[in-house]
């Protein structure tokens, strides 16, 4: 968010926690020897009502999960469709047929997001997220505090199958949102929720902290169950070397490369999960040994075609379209994600496999040979990089640029040469992490016209 | 000529007399005596002139009845004056429907002698006469006369405005909120997305 359209400190504690009596450990939280220069205020602002629909979301999609099969779309399905047909005006006076309706895309959120409202959303509970447009144009987010809370309980639902529960009390830090950039929002809070949990969103930069050392002793200090972010802060937060024993780090916004993982895993001792979310609907699944396991009941999700409005049929690939979710002021019919993958049913359980973030490309080696940016990334999740860009100009050459403290050129110019058999040339730069990064997330982009069948 | 040619029914709507504008004896004393003007086309509508027992509503009703609704009235019980309408005795019980409740819907948004002067709205009285009366105009197939009838339709068409009003007002208010919203704190963000 740039400085003109930065949000404003607006409201009082007791709007922020209307739950909430003892600000006591927030305040702790807050005025710690240690804290960091916080720049703003936040709270889960959920009051009785609100977090009572938290928790009656919680047992209905997180306890005992749900799922469609491949012959039976799920039966909440064609009451969505009824009620986002009758009050939505976007998707009004169209048939409650899933069939019936063409898919929509994050264009149509971005020119009209106020046709996607219900007419039942009160709009007193309007929240407004204004996205940076990392991967894409800029784009106004709207959802209410449940929504926004039903995070948590998402999260539960996964930590329980590495049998990780959160200590819901005061006194202790829950959940610490990590991030390394140049600026962004920082601020101590709580959660009603998790029964005045700590919740903290902190930036790693040392210009946001009084003394270089302060965040790791802040972190050692309040210890915080759970810790998430991108793989870019998470190498930025090992490069600290703090001693802290989450339970689990939760990484998400970039892929997490295997080498990253048994990385941080290795130094935590703790899971690192690989959690595939978006801002339109927040989580949808995380990554696990046979493809991206999902978590979320109350989304159907069903495979594109890249150009054409086609479904295909279960184990072709192509691009990840999702109908459902929990916001009313975002209800989404058939909406095209950008990113790519196979659905599979397991058990019972939908899983994305080979999932890939946006559009697949395809690069060429000298010799015309086509090379697929899945196989790319494949090989390049072994090592340690937390992110990278990769682009093929038009006379073929490979720019390369990865981030990572420990990988050096030379390896990936022999991991490139290995996939395009020696028959490419190479540009390679690997860039420090930092705690005050400024890049894109991974991205793959080539001159030559020339996308995956 | 064919019967209930609507072309033929809207030019005898069009040449109504103004003494049929004037309003009702129940609101101004030189008003007409709108209960025989009902009696006597009832008459003429059933062709039992000896008839003495009318369908018309209760003294308290007859008072409520504002005066533009009064004067569409009158200059209906003109249409009805066309020889279609003469001892076309099924259409008798239909004209209490129509009178009080059809032209009691359109008169908030038709001014009296719009009914006469408007080529589009002496259609409508014609067409919501005919279809109150379950009479298919000639030459017309029902479809055809309800989709003509709701493209004439005051009542109607008032009501899709207000819908289509509301609509706006709330896209309006969403707008007005967002920009507010936007530029304030919104609520705890967890994870990145």
């Amino acid at each position: 968010m740039d400085a003109s359209s930065k949000p404003q400190i607006a409201l009082t504690d007791e709007e922020r926690f209307p739950l909430l009596d003892d600000l006591s450990f927030l305040n702790a939280l807050k005025q710690d020897e240690f804290a960091p220069k916080f720049n703003f205020k936040s709270g889960d602002r959920l009051d009785a009502v609100n977090l009572s629909k938290v928790k009656a979301y919680k047992k209905k999609n997180c306890e005992e999960k749900s799922f469609w099969t491949q012959e039976q779309t799920p039966i909440w399905l064609n009451e969505y469709l009824k009620w986002s047909s009758e009050t939505v005006p976007f998707y009004k006076n169209k048939s409650n047929i899933l069939n019936s309706f063409p898919t929509t895309n994050r264009d149509d959120i971005r020119k009209n997001p106020h046709l996607f409202v219900s007419d039942e959303a009160d709009l007193y509970e309007l929240l407004v997220y204004h996205t940076s447009g990392s991967t894409g144009p800029k784009l106004d987010v709207l959802f209410d505090a449940v929504s926004q809370a039903s995070w948590v309980p998402q999260i539960e639902s996964i930590l329980q199958d590495f049998n990780i529960s959160i200590t819901s009390c005061k006194k202790t830090v829950a959940i610490a949102l990590i991030c390394a950039q140049e600026k962004t929002l920082t601020y101590a809070s709580l959660s009603a929720y998790l029964k005045g949990a700590g919740i903290l969103k902190i930036n790693l930069n040392t210009s946001d902290w009084n003394h270089p050392d302060d965040a790791v002793k802040y972190l050692e200090k309040f210890n915080p169950q759970i810790l998430t972010g991108d793989p870019l802060a998470f190498m930025a937060l090992l490069d600290l070397k703090p001693k802290l024993t989450p339970k689990a780090m939760v990484s998400s916004a970039m892929k997490l490369t295997k080498g990253t993982k048994d990385t941080l895993e290795s130094y935590f001792k703790c899971p690192v999960i690989d959690l595939y979310s978006l801002t339109e609907c927040r989580n949808i699944a995380y990554a696990t040994g046979i493809g991206h396991k999902v978590i979320r009941p109350d989304l159907y999700l069903e495979i594109f075609d890249e150009f054409d409005d086609i479904a295909l049929p279960y184990g072709e690939r192509g691009e990840l379209v999702v109908t459902g979710g929990s916001n009313p002021f975002l209800p989404l019919i058939r909406y095209r994600t950008g990113d790519f993958c196979r659905l599979k049913i397991e058990n019972g359980i939908p899983f994305l496999i080979d999932l890939e973030a946006r559009n697949p490309v395809v690069f060429n080696t000298k010799s015309g040979i086509k090379i697929n940016n899945i196989d790319v990334s494949n090989v390049l999740s072994e090592i340690p990089l937390a992110g990278f860009k990769m682009h093929q100009r038009k006379d073929k050459l490979i720019q390369f640029i990865g981030y990572s403290n420990e990988v050096t050129a030379e390896v990936i110019i022999d991991l490139l040469n290995i996939i395009f058999k020696n028959d490419i040339n190479l540009d390679v730069e690997i860039q420090k992490i930092s705690q005050n990064n400024d890049v894109e997330k991974t991205k793959y982009s080539s001159e030559l016209i020339s996308f995956c069948d | 000529m064919s019967k209930y040619d609507v072309f033929e029914l809207v030019t005898h709507v069009r040449k109504c007399p103004e003494l049929f504008f004037k309003s009702s004896s129940f609101l101004v004393k030189e008003g007409l005596n709108s209960i025989a003007l009902l009696c006597d086309t009832y008459r003429t509508v059933s062709g039992n002139f000896l008839n003495t027992v009318f369908k018309i509503p209760s003294g308290d009703h007859l008072k409520a009845i504002g005066e533009n609704h009064w004067r569409a009235i009158h200059i209906s019980t003109w249409l009805l004056s066309h020889q279609d309408f003469k001892n076309a005795s099924f259409a008798e019980e239909k004209l209490y429907d129509f009178w009080f409740e059809e032209l009691r819907h359109a008169s908030p948004y038709v001014k009296f002698n719009e009914w006469v002067s408007d080529d589009e709205r002496a259609e409508e009285m014609v067409r919501l006469l005919l279809n109150c009366c379950q009479i298919l105009p000639n030459g017309e197939n029902p479809e055809e006369a309800a989709d003509k009838l709701s493209s004439l339709n005051s009542a109607e068409r008032h009501n899709v405005l207000k819908k289509s009003y509301k609509a706006n007002e709330r896209i309006m208010d969403i707008k007005r909120q967002m920009e507010e919203k936007r530029a304030r704190e919104a609520a705890n963000t967890y994870g990145r997305e």
